[in-house]
């Protein structure tokens, strides 16, 4: 049949736009159904981030720095943190870096949990996002008792944890763990396997890993596309090397593939949730370093495996206690550089599952 | 890094400087030679850098640098690739047509230092907006409201969208 071609119109998706996360503005040019063109417009939340940091002493930037990605503020602090480390040669005590360990598994959970929620709710299914909320408000009430605070908890030292955690976050993480496989089942009653959810996912916005490489695609996205690549397993941070789990893989690299990585990647983390939890050792949870450190002359680039991708930062310092230049690379910012190629040729209704499940933070984007 | 790697480079581009003293290897490319050793890397076969991880602007007043973080997924080796270009001619090649991840890295060093990349397909401004004077990352930009420095390519403070009067305002 040949095509048929309609005139060319422009549709603005947001910036206040529900399905588009937070401030993301989309130009999307369509011909009948099909998007032809995209241009996304940032910067609605550009708060200059890391200008800021250059005017502040280290340990307020990881109180900034929280910010940057809201929804997984232990990520960005560990990138931030593991930078300084490597700047000043750092050893961690081993129970501050299995308190790192549970709290920033807990968070890839709670993240996810989020994408689980919204992603049904984008696609037309109200209930997911409340049993999301459900688990993520547990999280949050653990977060409260380690840190104090639920979102931006401002909880890693560079050398440590700010304080140990109390009893009853041990206690009360063991029994999240004992529940959260039974929750997880729901989950995928309610959601994976419903038969709307899996026609509007399935074979929409397919990933090819040579291109998702060049492009700069990292984390779920690069898995889902079928290439196994995690930065805790291939070349691991912190004390990843001593857990046992495993990296999920999609096959076929459409929205499907990486929304189930996801609910794969939830259960691996509370493995090693698990694991950490059994193995925990007593000791000190920082290293003899001063609140105000002066990192020696020199760089350092850490990245870790945020929730969202590849996480890094990488720190100048001039040898004062305020950093001479951060750069934060955000996953989601080059994911959105990667959306006017994966919405070619796609349906419009089919740019917001998309939109969905590339997982984007502003917050993290615009910095 | 191999270091038999690190001899490979530097005998291939002689003018480019080698420096060790951090936990990876950084290379110090002068302005012509940057985007061919760029292509160097990523198309020999025992070098593969496939992964553009970041690109940056750092300002240090003399000059600009502009810092790569490269590396290879199917070797696992990590590289940082480094040119200097002068305030007054801050022009540099694209590595968008080696990874076209650098389009936003590049629109964004920019944006904020003003590094112009020749051969980048869409050099736009990102995050700030479209009429932001300057280029708001240099250590040169105050970071208070400087009314001097805003106003200093003749517009008036209502071009700048600021209400009529800010200035009194603030004296008082």
């Amino acid at each position: 049949m040949p095509k048929l071609k309609t005139e060319e119109i422009q549709v603005n998706f947001g910036p206040q736009h529900p399905s588009m996360h937070g401030v993301l503005y989309l130009k999307v040019t369509l011909d009948g159904e099909v998007i032809t063109a995209a241009d996304p417009v940032i910067g609605y939340l550009h708060r200059s981030m890391e200008k800021i940091f250059e005017n502040r002493t280290y340990a307020q930037c990881i109180a900034i720095i929280d910010r940057a990605d809201y929804m997984s503020a232990y990520f960005n602090e560990m990138a931030f943190v593991s930078a300084v480390e490597k700047l000043m040669e750092v050893d961690v005590p081993l129970r501050a870096e299995y308190l790192r360990v549970i709290l920033m598994e807990l968070n890839r959970i709670q993240n996810h949990a989020l994408l689980y929620g919204t992603l049904g709710m984008d696609l037309g299914a109200v209930t997911p996002v409340f049993y999301g909320q459900r688990e993520r408000e547990k999280i949050f009430d653990l977060f409260e008792l380690a840190a104090g605070y639920r979102m931006h908890p401002n909880y890693f030292r560079v050398g440590g944890v700010k304080e140990d955690v109390p009893e009853e976050f041990l206690t009360g993480t063991a029994k999240f763990c004992d529940n959260f496989a039974g929750w997880l089942e729901e989950y995928n009653t309610l959601l994976t396997g419903n038969e709307i959810f899996r026609v509007r996912t399935r074979g929409v916005g397919k990933i090819d890993p040579t291109w998702a490489i060049n492009a700069g695609i990292t984390g779920p996205l690069l898995r889902a596309s079928g290439f196994k690549w995690d930065l805790r397993k291939n070349d691991p941070y912190s004390i990843y090397d001593q857990f046992d789990f495993e990296v999920p893989v999609g096959t076929q690299g459409d929205a499907f593939d990486a929304f189930w990585i996801r609910m794969a990647e939830m259960e691996q983390s509370l493995r090693i949730v698990k694991q950490a939890l059994s193995k925990l050792p007593d000791g000190p949870i920082k290293a003899k370093v001063p609140l105000n450190v002066r990192p020696p002359k020199g760089e350092a680039y850490a990245r870790i495996e945020s929730p969202r991708g590849e996480s890094a930062v990488y720190i100048v310092s001039d040898g004062s206690n305020k950093p001479y230049r951060v750069k934060v690379r955000a996953p989601s910012f080059l994911h959105i550089g990667c959306l006017p190629d994966m919405l070619r040729g796609q349906l419009v209704a089919d740019a917001i599952a998309l939109v969905g499940v590339v997982d984007i933070v502003m917050g993290e984007v615009d910095r | 890094m191999n270091p038999e790697l690190v001899d490979k480079i530097t005998r291939k581009f002689p003018d480019v400087a080698h420096d060790i003293s951090l936990d990876y290897n950084v290379f110090f490319a002068p302005k012509d030679d940057y985007l061919r050793l760029a292509e160097f890397l990523k198309s020999e076969p025992d070098l593969a850098f496939d992964h553009c991880s970041d690109l940056c602007g750092v300002d240090y007043l003399d000059y600009l640098e502009v810092v790569c973080h490269l590396y290879s997924y199917k070797l696992g080796h990590h590289l940082c690739l480094k040119a200097r270009v002068t305030r007054e001619e801050p022009e540099i090649g694209s590595l968008t047509s080696l990874w076209s991840t650098c389009n936003f890295h590049e629109r964004e060093a920019w944006d904020l230092y003003g590094i112009v990349f020749t051969g980048h397909p869409d050099l736009r401004r990102i995050l700030s907006d479209d009429d932001q004077p300057g280029h708001p990352y240099r250590k040169d930009v105050p970071l208070e409201n400087d009314e001097e420095w805003l106003l200093r390519d003749e517009k008036t403070a209502e071009d700048y969208g600021l209400p009529l009067g800010w200035e009194r305002s603030a004296d008082a």
